[in-house]
């Protein structure tokens, strides 16, 4: 790696430190809030954007590491504690010790490098987890990254805040510097929930976004609605104005979710790029969260999408082979240079939870598809199942916006 | 006194030990005398054998593999002893797959290599290499011994037959380049003791008070002027409530176990939270039970006057049996681990003596139950 021949040695000295209403993040010295993303791809576009930081989950791809700090980026660098939920168990001392042993040498090897920010030690491990030992394991690895380690902070990362988190933390786990959070709809009572449940020390926002999958509304079969491109940027904007940016007392910066792309119950649901690498309006919104303007080139972002005349959040039951309508509502949207494109899935079965790995599913051809730039008509599947829809506007520029609906095909 | 690695691995066997007689030792010893299955051309891995600078035998197998989209399952499998069913079972409490590892360049302290047993009913399970028993917890150049304790496979409870193993699978994750060779089964010593399960401690006799310590309560403030603060020092864990109509930070809430789980499922149906109010009036008040496991995880009421006593010497006692919350046949009592208490209006009181008790009076009067 780069670094390690060409600026051994150099590595950011970063400390919180207590002000007169709460506390900074000084970086060398410098008072610095983080305007990060969980990225691991398209990072001129993050630099463009405005962001200064990247979250990495763990220390597989160290190459980041490199990326990050050619583009004068920082990186909170996540230590892969396995949670419970994984198989782990907290009693058996032999895995205990064997995996502090291995992330142990993940803190030497990269403590030094010069892009590193902050350690992020376990990401969501309390999520669904009955263990309360696995807090021992956290406060291992922060005390010594404390003794190995003086130039950077150490932060756990949960899967939302409540009083027994907070309370399992500032007690078992007093070598943590700042708590992360990663939080979706329950984001709006943060600021205040971190006041409430004790917690004394700052904090980051390690993943937000819109409400995931888990918190959305489902139809009588079971799928999830997920709000158009256009809802879900404007949701982020409002979020990051308003909640993060407006906590500047503790609230040391955010890690937006997600720069890149990946399927939790959709394909589109919390990454702001396509699968095939083009940036979705969610992009544009960061660019103004960050820089306090929009970019020049705005992606088109549609704001309602139909079936048959019902609107995207309402439950679609159709017959087999039968005539479908989609019907789109869209800004940013010139009608000579943005092209409709649609796309028909299985509904996803998908049980897992979390942050965790999902199938990518394979698209369905859709018969009779005839489609301008707002609309599209296609005949249902002949098959009786759950489906989903989706519309992908896209421009001359390659930027898109995407909507989708779930519609259940039944006799 | 003798120095010892961290990392050493012992190779030496007892001769009286199970191993010792079991027929199925070597699982890859090299190409002409151990099955080997995964070998073939692939895009996205190279299965070589090669004859020079091996750990023990003739030849060792070189693995290299870059795991892409097009490629998501990358693995290698040894059915050996001919594809014999293996009966593994004497052999897990005391017994490890040992293998010589070697990498061609670089050095790590994690592979993404994982193992796996699979029985003749196609169950399977998993294990990972812990650096506690890798040669001198580093994979580099030498070659290094690697133990991993059958054990650590927890075949029991993956369903897995032990008694009918029909081979062990490598498989490969993101890139990687390693050469492996000597695989066999070697007596292991355990140094650490069989992990106890997960326990939950049980709530077995009443009353239990809640709220002992401040460190146990949230949404209470030590500035007096909060609408929800504490009361002196003196006075330990009392809540004192001044709100005023549309305060939103109105609730509070009291662990019933230090912040872990209590599991109450067998004392559930004749338990009730009691706690005293003092003010000048009676305040309106929803209290919840909140668990940490399953569907609902909350459970409430709205505090009537039939749950109420006026106390002789000022305030009320307030009792609420746990079976008049809502829902709560559908809350997982062994995982009970907080109340929640929500202020309606404008009250001024203060919360103390917060417990459970036995009830068994009416549901629809509790106060008779208090008047005893």
């Amino acid at each position: 790696m780069l670094w390690f021949s060409a600026t051994w040695g150099q590595a950011l000295h970063v400390e919180t430190v207590p002000t007169e209403d709460g506390f900074l993040l000084l970086k060398n010295g410098v008072p610095y809030q983080i305007k990060g993303a969980g990225a691991k791809e398209h990072f001129e576009l993050l630099e463009q954007s405005g962001a200064n930081s990247i979250r990495l989950w763990s220390t597989n791809q160290p190459d980041l590491l490199d990326t990050a700090w050619r583009r004068d980026m920082t990186v909170t660098l996540g230590l892969y504690v396995r949670p419970e939920r994984s198989g782990m168990n907290y009693n058996d001392e032999y895995e205990v010790l064997g995996q502090l042993a291995h992330l142990k040498e993940e803190v030497l090897k990269y403590k030094d490098h010069p892009a590193l920010l902050m350690w992020g030690i376990g990401n969501e491990v309390d999520l669904q987890y009955e263990n309360t030992k696995v807090w021992d394991t956290v406060q291992e690895l922060a005390r010594f990254i404390h003794e190995v380690d003086p130039h950077h902070p150490t932060m756990t990362v949960l899967a939302g805040l409540d009083p027994a988190k907070a309370f399992m933390i500032r007690t078992h786990c007093p070598d943590i510097d700042v708590l992360g959070v990663n939080a979706y709809g329950s984001i709006r009572n943060l600021p205040k929930n971190v006041l409430r449940y004790h917690w004394d020390k700052p904090y980051v926002v390690t993943e937000w976004g819109v409400n995931g999958p888990f918190e959305a509304q489902r139809t009588s079969w079971g799928a999830k609605k997920e709000p158009p491109g256009g809802v879900k940027a404007n949701t982020r904007k409002n979020r990051y104005l308003n909640i993060i940016a407006n906590d500047s007392s503790r609230c040391l910066g955010s890690y937006c979710f997600l720069w890149g792309q990946k399927q939790e119950s959709t394909a589109t649901w919390h990454g702001m790029f396509l699968s095939d690498g083009r940036p979705t309006e969610a992009v544009d919104a960061m660019h103004y969260c960050w820089q306090g303007e929009w970019p020049a080139q705005r992606a088109p972002s549609i704001q309602a999408m139909s079936l048959n005349g019902k609107n995207w959040n309402v439950e679609h039951i159709v017959a087999p082979s039968s005539d479908l309508e989609l019907a789109l509502t869209c800004s940013h949207c010139d009608v000579d240079d943005v092209v409709l494109e649609c796309q028909l899935y299985p509904e996803s079965q998908s049980k897992k939870m979390g942050g965790d790995t999902q199938k990518t599913l394979r698209a369905l051809p859709m018969e009779g598809l005839v489609q301008t730039t707002h609309n599209a008509r296609f005949l249902a599947p002949k098959e009786e199942g759950a489906y989903r829809v989706f519309a992908i506007l896209h421009n001359n520029y390659g930027q898109t916006s995407v909507a989708n609906i779930p519609f259940l095909v039944q006799k | 006194m003798v120095e010892t690695s961290l990392y050493q691995v012992d190779t030496s066997m007892d001769r009286e030990h199970p191993v010792a007689y079991f027929p199925y030792k070597d699982i890859y010893m090299d190409a002409g005398n151990s099955r080997l299955f995964g070998a073939k051309a692939h895009p996205c891995k190279v299965v070589r054998t090669e004859r020079e600078g091996s750990y023990e035998g003739e030849d060792h197998l070189s693995i290299q593999w870059d795991q892409t989209t097009d490629c998501k399952y990358l693995g290698v499998g040894f059915p050996w002893a001919n594809f014999k069913g293996k009966d593994l079972t004497a052999l897990e409490p005391c017994a490890a797959i040992q293998f010589a590892i070697q990498l061609p360049e670089g050095e790590s302290h994690k592979l993404p290599v994982f193992f796996s047993l699979q029985d003749y009913a196609g169950k399977q399970c998993n294990a990972k290499m812990n650096l506690l028993d890798v040669e001198g917890g580093v994979f580099d150049g030498q070659w290094r011994l690697v133990q991993i304790p059958l054990r650590s496979f927890h075949a029991q409870q993956k369903g897995v037959n032990l008694a009918n193993i029909k081979e062990l699978r490598l498989e490969f994750q993101r890139q990687g380049h390693i050469h492996i060779d000597a695989i066999s089964l070697v007596a292991y010593e355990h140094t650490f003791p069989v992990p106890a399960a997960q326990a939950i401690d049980k709530c077995t006799s009443l009353p239990l008070t809640l709220g002992a310590n401040r460190e146990h309560f949230w949404g209470v403030a030590e500035e007096s002027d909060a609408g929800i603060h504490w009361g002196d020092p003196e006075e330990g864990t009392r809540v004192n409530v001044v709100l005023k109509s549309g305060d939103k930070w109105n609730d509070f809430g009291c662990a019933i176990h230090g912040w872990e789980r209590l599991d109450v499922s067998d004392l559930m149906s004749t338990t009730a939270l009691k706690f005293k109010v003092q003010g000048k009036e009676l305040p309106d008040m929803r209290v919840s039970c909140v668990v940490a496991s399953g569907k609902p995880r909350i459970s409430a009421l709205r505090v009537d006057s039939m749950q109420v006593l006026p106390c002789p010497k000022g305030g009320w006692e307030v009792l609420l049996p746990l079976k008049s919350f809502d829902k709560n046949a559908a809350l997982d009592w062994t995982a009970f681990r907080e109340i929640r208490i929500k202020m309606l209006g404008a009250p001024e009181v203060s919360i103390d003596n917060m417990e459970l008790v036995e009830f068994r009076g009416s549901l629809r009067h509790p106060r008779k139950w208090l008047n005893k």
